[in-house]
This record gives structure tokens, C-alpha cells and sequence, in this order.
């Protein structure tokens, strides 16, 4: 068997020889592969902005809920039970979970019968100050290390809005002794709901913050005095008195598994708005603002949908184009080939050197359109990749499909006078 | 001493329509140093016997033997390439190759080294009679006679022991014709090799040793000239 040193010698220069020789060839396949490589990258980097605009989606429209009464008029001032709150505060499909509770309270120790004169003060139990309508971060102004990171504690601490602390001589960081009631909700007597005030405990509490609410948003009095959530929680389980939350809102953790996060909730007891029931104010209900999402989520996935069924057809034609444009090269170069063929050049080494002609001419363009598109279009260099593996994988499969029909030709048809 | 041998060779050209018998049992033997010629009119399958004699094809019926071995058993580029040369009607020199190049070729396919196969080329363009200026042209620069010298050049170069010549001064005046027959003549006396010029022209076969005639795909020896 022949040595393949021999080949090697006869092949990496006289291809770029070759191409060389046939400057014009390469240089019109060249430019018919820049222009595939370009419109290749463009075609992908759409897929991918398509893709990645899809990822990010989450970010951008977030789904959020929260629980209303049954037909959906009231989502503040509800009677949330303490088995939904927990379920709320454990769900794997939720995050960001925002709770409230409305209490009243006035400083020192009186009874309900005292109320007039003592009973001044809003009270909100939040886990975030976001459970605030309107309330802003910037005007808060807490004291010493604390941050709104305290309200997701159950300490016994509060902040207090400005108004009030000037209007008992209160400074930050006091230790102030507070009376706190609680709304209870009456049995239904038919003719609606009934709200009562209850005496719920008297604790001490020491201002961790002092707030400056301008623009409060709230249906109920803007709040005095706002707890951690877990602090007015536990004052509850203190008396042995049944907890019910004022409002629940949420975020969906992965709104494309918005089915998963449905399905959770259900197993929670909540249910669907309902717009003809009954106007009450248990909260069993939830409404989820999904409809943007939905919508911007299946416009994007339609349409890389169609970006993507049309890849296998954007191949075929690339893989065509290598075909046609390398058969319709190779026609004038016949007699070369065949007269390669005549002087022993084996029909394997003649496919490789016309096969290695054509990977160098479109790897240079693919290099040069890849560069382009990097300027131009602004493509992500992963994608440049991939679209630069997909297009010489299939224009080399094409002009292999070409240079594989020369392998029938007749060398003598060719350079014989057809006798 | 025989060279190479036909034996009972057929050879068919299939189509759509019809089957065109090309070659029916063609015999020949052809000796070392000497030059033949194959005459017969076209369509007779001269070209056809050429392109099996140079293993661009296989025989559909029969054997050919290069010294006793069966083309069959041999790997047929290694034979084109080392064996046997064809020089053609047209020369099919690469265009985009001087002379030098071209002359080069086989010998590079060969695994011969830039600088030998250099060296070699220069040698065989002389020989066959052509100056040192032509070694950089191309062949669009070159007469029709220089071309086929270059060709021939190049067909020497490989090495072979045979040579296959079709229609070789068809393209040329009857000057250029001369020359060309004194070098085969020359390859097939001086340097031993077995030269077989297929050709319409009847002072080229008059130059041959031996003379075979083509008529409807049989074959015919026919007393030389000489």
C-alpha cells in the first residue's frame, strides 16, 4: 500500500494553491457562503432574542395574586384563614408572599369600655413594606442597625409614623407599652357581614423606625403604627384567639408552570373568583393577573415555534445551495478532474482535495460573515458558533452530495473525443 | 518482450435504449520498445480500447495483462499512476499550471519531493525538445506543438512503461506532427517504452512497428510499413 506521506504533501498546498489558481470560483463561493452566513446568523440570532426575550419574561411581566373575597370585590379587610396563610407562606410555586393583618391600638393598658380617647391608633402587622399601600422605602427612617428586614421577625417592635411620635413626645428607640384590638368577623346574619373590635393584648414595644407616609393608598386609616407580621401573629396564639390575615398577595415563582402553581393553590382551598356570589368578606378566593403573561408568552413561543420549524428547510436549502453551487463550479473544472483521475490520483483523494477546497473557501467566508454579523447585527458569539457549525456542516454535505456525482463520470467521455 | 496483453476483451456502452457493443473479444499483445499504432474509423472503439488499456475502466468480458499480471487483481490508480500515460488530443494540461507544474504533477502525486520533481521536469521538457523559457508559461501562452511536447513531458515524467497517445497530432500541422512522432518513436526506442498512438493519420501509423486495425469493435494486426 502507498505511503501516506505522499498525500499529505499533495494536499494542504496545492489546495490553497487551487484556490488561488481559481480565484475567481473561490471568490464567487465565498461570497454566496458570506451571504448564507449572514443571513444564517440573522435567522438564529432572531431564535435566540426570541428565546432568550422568553426566558426573561418572568422578570419583565410577573405573574402576581392575591386573595379576594369569593366574587372578587375585596382583596383588603378579608378574614383569611390561619390554614391558608400557612399554606400561602409554604407554597413551592409562590414567592415573594406579602401578608397583612389590621389591628387597632393606643398607648398604655385600657379596657374595651376605655376605648374612647385611648383607641387612636391604626395598627398594621406586615412581613414587608409592600403590605403598606403607598408606603414608600425612602420614608422610613429606621434606627440604630435595624432594617425592613425586621418585619419578617416576630419581635416586639414597631414603626411609627411621625405625626404620632411628635404627638406623645416619643423618641426612636423608646420602649412604649400599647393596648392592641383586633377586628372580629360576626357569624353571616343574612343581611351581611359583621365586624367587631376585641381586646386582643397589652405588650410592650420598642420603635425600631419613624415614617413619613405622603401619599397613602390604603382603603382603611392610614396606618399609626406598623408590627412585624409573626409579633401580631403571635400575640393571637398568646390569647388563644383564631388568627385571620387582612390581605395576601404573591408572586408566581415560575409563571411557565402556572398550571403546577394553580393546581397548588387549589389543594389549598382556594377557588376561582366567582363574579355572581355573595359579597362576604372570607377570603377564599384568588385572582392571578396572568392574562399579559399568557399572551406575551404565546406570541413569543409562536413565533419561535415557526422560527424553529423552519430550521430543518433553512438547512436543506443551505445544503442545496452547496450542491448546486458546487456542481455548477465543478462543471468546468471536468477535464481537471478527469485528467487528475488519468494521471492515478484515486477518486478518494481527488473528492478530499476538491472537498478540502471548498471547507477552506467557506470556513474564510463563514470566518469574514460570523465577523459581519458580530458588527453588524450584534449576534452573540455563542450563536455565531452554532449558526457557523450548522452552515458548514451543511454546505460541506451539499458540495459532498456534488463532488460524490462526479465519481460516475467517465475520465475518457471527458478527455477522449467520446470514439 | 511482451508488455501488455488483450485477451478476449468486450466491452459495451449501456443506455436507456440500447446496448452498444463497443469492443467483441478484442486480442492484442503489445511488446517493450515498440511504438503501435490503432487505426479504424471513428466510432470503431479505438477510444474505448484506449480507456481499458489505461485501466480508466474494466473490461465487461476478457482480461488485460501488464506482464503477465491481471489488471483486475491490480489497484487501478496505482497503475495509472505509475504505469501507464495517456497523452491526449486535446493535451489537457492544467491551465492554470506552467509548464513546469504540469510536468511536475505525477511526479508530486508520486510522493516525489518539490525540489527533485523540479529538477526531473526540467529534464523531460528538454528532452522533448522545448527551451528553458517555457518552463514558466502556461499553456494558453503556448503553441499547440509545445503543448503536446509539455504533455508528453508530463507523461514521461510519471515513469511508466507505458504510453497512450490518442490521437496525438490531431490538433497540430503537419511540422509540429513530425516532431511529435520522433519523440514517441524516441520514448518507444531509446527509453524501452511501450508506446500505443491511437490515430486517423496514416503517416503516423506509417512511423508505427505495428500497425492494429479497429473495424466494429474487432481487431485486426496488419503488416507494418516497415
Amino acid at each position: 500500500m502507498r505511503s501516506l506521506s505522499g498525500y499529505h504533501k499533495f494536499f494542504g498546498l496545492p489546495v490553497l494553491r487551487n484556490l488561488v489558481r481559481h480565484w475567481q470560483k473561490s471568490l464567487l463561493s465565498g461570497l454566496v457562503g458570506l451571504l448564507t452566513v449572514l443571513l444564517l446568523a440573522a435567522y438564529m440570532g432572531n431564535m435566540e432574542s426570541a428565546r432568550a426575550q422568553l426566558a426573561a419574561l418572568p422578570a419583565a411581566l410577573p405573574v402576581t395574586g392575591k386573595i379576594s373575597n369569593l366574587n372578587g370585590s375585596l382583596d383588603a379587610g378579608l378574614k383569611i384563614p390561619e390554614k391558608t396563610v400557612q399554606g400561602i407562606a409554604e407554597a413551592k410555586e409562590l414567592k415573594g408572599q406579602v401578608f397583612t393583618v389590621l389591628l387597632r391600638a393606643g398607648l398604655g393598658v385600657f379596657t374595651l369600655e376605655e376605648w374612647e380617647g385611648n383607641l387612636n391608633f391604626f395598627v398594621v402587622g406586615a412581613n414587608d413594606l409592600a403590605g403598606v399601600p403607598g408606603l414608600k422605602k425612602e420614608e422610613i427612617c429606621f434606627w440604630g442597625d435595624v432594617d425592613e428586614g425586621i418585619l419578617r421577625t416576630a419581635e416586639d417592635v414597631c414603626i411609627v409614623d411621625i405625626w404620632t411620635m411628635e404627638q406623645n413626645g416619643l423618641s426612636p428607640g423608646d420602649e412604649i407599652l400599647l393596648t392592641f384590638f383586633y377586628y372580629r368577623f360576626g357569624n353571616d346574619t343574612g343581611s351581611g357581614n359583621t365586624v367587631f373590635i376585641e381586646p386582643l393584648c397589652s405588650t410592650y414595644s420598642r420603635i425600631v423606625g419613624v415614617m413619613d407616609i405622603e401619599e397613602y393608598t390604603g382603603t382603611v386609616g392610614c396606618p399609626n403604627l406598623i408590627v412585624p407580621f409573626d409579633s401580631a401573629r403571635q400575640m393571637f396564639h398568646g390569647q388563644d384567639i383564631p388568627f385571620t390575615a387582612d390581605s395576601v398577595s404573591f408572586t408566581v415563582a415560575d409563571p411557565f408552570r402556572l398550571n403546577a402553581c394553580k393546581e397548588e393553590l387549589h389543594t389549598l382551598g382556594l377557588l376561582p373568583v366567582m363574579k355572581n356570589a355573595e359579597y362576604r368578606f372570607d377570603g377564599n378566593a384568588v385572582t392571578l393577573r396572568d392574562d399579559t403573561f399568557i399572551r406575551a408568552a404565546e406570541n413569543l413561543r409562536e413565533s419561535l415555534a415557526i422560527l424553529q420549524g423552519i430550521l430543518p428547510f433553512v438547512l436543506c436549502m443551505i445544503v442545496c445551495a452547496g450542491y448546486l453551487c458546487s456542481y455548477l463550479l465543478m462543471q468546468s473544472r471536468r477535464p481537471e478532474y478527469a485528467t487528475m483521475r488519468s494521471l492515478g490520483m484515486s477518486w478518494r483523494h481527488c473528492f478530499l482535495l476538491l472537498l478540502a477546497e471548498s471547507a477552506v473557501t467557506e470556513t474564510a467566508a463563514c470566518a469574514t460573515g460570523s465577523l459581519l454579523a458580530l458588527a453588524i447585527l450584534k449576534t452573540q458569539p455563542a450563536v455565531l458558533l452554532l449558526a457557523g457549525g450548522l452552515f458548514l456542516g451543511a454546505l460541506l454535505a451539499g458540495t459532498g452530495g456534488a463532488l460524490w456525482s462526479f465519481r460516475r463520470l467517465s475520465v475518457m467521455a471527458v478527455l477522449g473525443r467520446g470514439d | 518482450m511482451e508488455r501488455l496483453r488483450a485477451e478476449k476483451v468486450s466491452y459495451c456502452y449501456r443506455t436507456k435504449y440500447q446496448t452498444i457493443e463497443a469492443l467483441k473479444e478484442v486480442s492484442c499483445s503489445f511488446a517493450a520498445a515498440r511504438m503501435y499504432a490503432v487505426v479504424g474509423e471513428s466510432g470503431s472503439g479505438k477510444s474505448t480500447l484506449l480507456s481499458l488499456l489505461a485501466g480508466l475502466d474494466v473490461p465487461a468480458a476478457g482480461e488485460i495483462l501488464i506482464e503477465g499480471e491481471n489488471l483486475r487483481d491490480m489497484d487501478r490508480d496505482r497503475y495509472r499512476r505509475d504505469t501507464v500515460s495517456v497523452v491526449y488530443q486535446a493535451f489537457h494540461l492544467f491551465p492554470l499550471l506552467t509548464a513546469m507544474e504540469n510536468v511536475m504533477y505525477p511526479m508530486q502525486l508520486q510522493g516525489i519531493s518539490r525540489k527533485e520533481a523540479c529538477r526531473r521536469a526540467g529534464m523531460l521538457i528538454r528532452k522533448v525538445g522545448l527551451p528553458e523559457k517555457i518552463f514558466g508559461q502556461f499553456p494558453k501562452m503556448m503553441s499547440g506543438g509545445e503543448q503536446q511536447r509539455v504533455a508528453i513531458a508530463r507523461a514521461l515524467a510519471a515513469g511508466g512503461k507505458i504510453l497512450l497517445a490518442d490521437e496525438p497530432t490531431g490538433n497540430l500541422d503537419s511540422e509540429n506532427e513530425r516532431h511529435i512522432v520522433e519523440i514517441l518513436k524516441q520514448c518507444a526506442h531509446e527509453d524501452g517504452l511501450t508506446v500505443i498512438v491511437i490515430t486517423h493519420n496514416p503517416a503516423v501509423a506509417a512511423a508505427a512497428d505495428g500497425i492494429w486495425r479497429m473495424c466494429d469493435g474487432r481487431l485486426q494486426e496488419e503488416e507494418s510499413g516497415k
